[in-house]
């Protein structure tokens, strides 16, 4: 029986061990994120570099931490979009999980550019306003043609 | 429609405009505040080892060896967990530190193997009176028992491993100590919320897949790539019992069997699926 061996050699083992200690993270996976136009996109994959195919997906906003924002699914390359809704959260947690493997990412897109939060930041009313804007605008330009048309009538 | 009507109409258009917008900055720095308050208030954090199912109702190896654990001892000691902002990231490699830490004093060993399948992580230690708050972020150190059933090694596994008409008894003893640091919890619900009404858990996670690899993966996988299954120690029988501890390993397993096997053991403190920083500390 090999176990409980000469302690003397087991000194020795631990300062071999202690010459050749190092830091391991070992195998396991990693998720990136980005900004693609008015969406996030995730990218997972494991330390070898294979895509994380149809892992699950988890995306937590900060106002909401212990109840998804939304589930689903990475595609055959690992990647995933989800629409944040920046009302709710600039924080966002979001956690990709295969086969005892699994990551989490988190981000903040208070950095980001001005332009995506502005892009995904219109309030409903925002978006109610700037339609009947529109609209008016059309009736104004109508309006307009309408009494001009009318003023040459009137002068002919 | 008059000129009037219409002009009227376009300035409160305009002024709708210019408030709503307001309106929409207000909301956001509402959403600011939000998370400040909670540092008032205290409650319990609970820590929890897991071995999952793997230990507590046996798995067949990736060399096709089913092993069924009666134990699997790990002694774990310097338990903390930590708020951390931003999220402590374990792929960096660096200490882990927080604005609050809630440190479990004490050396625990614990038996990963108690309970069958359907059982709960077993239970390390509560702390009680904690600040509130989201525990992000974990660190542990395993290190070899002073006394006990595993004395002498960290991590002791006590099994039985079978394929065909062999059938092994094993004890596996390994010394090293190891250094886990971890982000958040990765798994099926988000722990580490400590509220003043619910006690918030966190889990030290222990794959032991890592050292025999899982049939039930593919051969060429990640996992099975670094396991290196169970035949190496079957080789090693005598008198239908494989016992061995690093020192007998180290001389009767090949240099690049044995180095598989360290790397293996360095990598099996996880957080649920989270993977963690881990240092070999002796």
């Amino acid at each position: 029986m090999s176990l409980h061996s000469d302690p003397v050699k087991g000194l020795l083992l631990s300062a071999s061990v202690l010459f050749a200690s190092f830091p391991v993270l070992g195998h396991g996976a990693r998720v990136v994120w980005e900004v693609q136009g008015d969406s996030i996109h995730i990218s997972a994959a494991f330390d070898d570099g294979l895509p994380m195919d149809r892992a699950q997906v988890t995306v937590f906003s900060a106002t909401e931490p212990s109840e998804p924002y939304i589930s689903g699914m990475t595609d055959e390359n690992g990647e995933f979009a989800f629409l944040p809704d920046i009302e709710q959260s600039l924080s966002w947690d979001v956690q990709v999980r295969k086969a005892g493997h699994g990551d989490m990412v988190h981000f903040s897109l208070a950095e980001e550019s001005e332009d995506f939060i502005e892009q995904r930041g219109l309030t409903t009313l925002q978006i109610i306003l700037m339609s009947a804007c529109v609209v008016w605008g059309f009736i104004g330009t109508a309006l307009f043609f309408a009494s001009k048309r009318k003023g040459q009538n009137a002068h002919s | 429609m008059s000129k009037r009507t219409v002009i009227l109409v376009s300035l409160l258009l305009a002024l709708s405009l210019v408030f709503a917008s307001c309106g929409a900055d207000e909301t956001n720095i509402n959403t600011e505040e939000t998370t400040v308050e909670v540092q008032e208030v205290t409650g319990d954090l609970v820590f929890a080892a897991n071995g999952e199912d793997f230990v507590r109702a046996g798995f067949v190896s990736s060399d096709g060896w089913y092993i069924t654990f009666r134990h699997v001892y790990v002694t774990i000691t310097d338990v903390a967990a930590y708020q951390t902002d931003p999220p402590y990231d374990p792929h960096t490699g660096d200490e882990v530190s927080g604005d609050v830490a809630a440190e479990l004093s004490g050396v625990f060993t614990i038996d990963l193997a108690e309970g069958d399948q359907h059982a709960e992580p077993v239970l390390v230690g509560i702390l009680e009176d904690v600040p509130a708050g989201h525990y992000n972020a974990l660190s542990w150190s395993m290190v070899p028992a002073e006394e006990g059933p595993s004395q002498g090694y960290s991590i002791y596994i006590d099994a039985q491993a079978e394929k065909g008409d062999q059938s092994y008894n094993v004890f596996l003893g390994f010394q090293h100590g190891y250094r886990y640091t971890a982000g958040e919890f990765v798994g099926d619900v988000r722990k580490g919320f400590v509220t003043s009404e619910s006690a918030g858990d966190l889990e030290m996670t222990f794959h032991f897949d890592h050292i025999f690899g899982d049939i039930e993966q593919p051969a060429d996988c990640d996992l099975n790539m670094m396991a290196i299954g169970f035949e190496p120690f079957a080789e090693l029988m005598q008198e239908g019992t494989v016992s061995e501890d690093l020192i007998s390993l180290s001389e009767n397993l090949t240099e690049e069997t044995y180095t598989k096997l360290l790397e293996a053991l360095s990598t099996l403190g996880h957080t649920g699926e989270g993977h963690c920083h881990c240092t070999v500390i002796q």
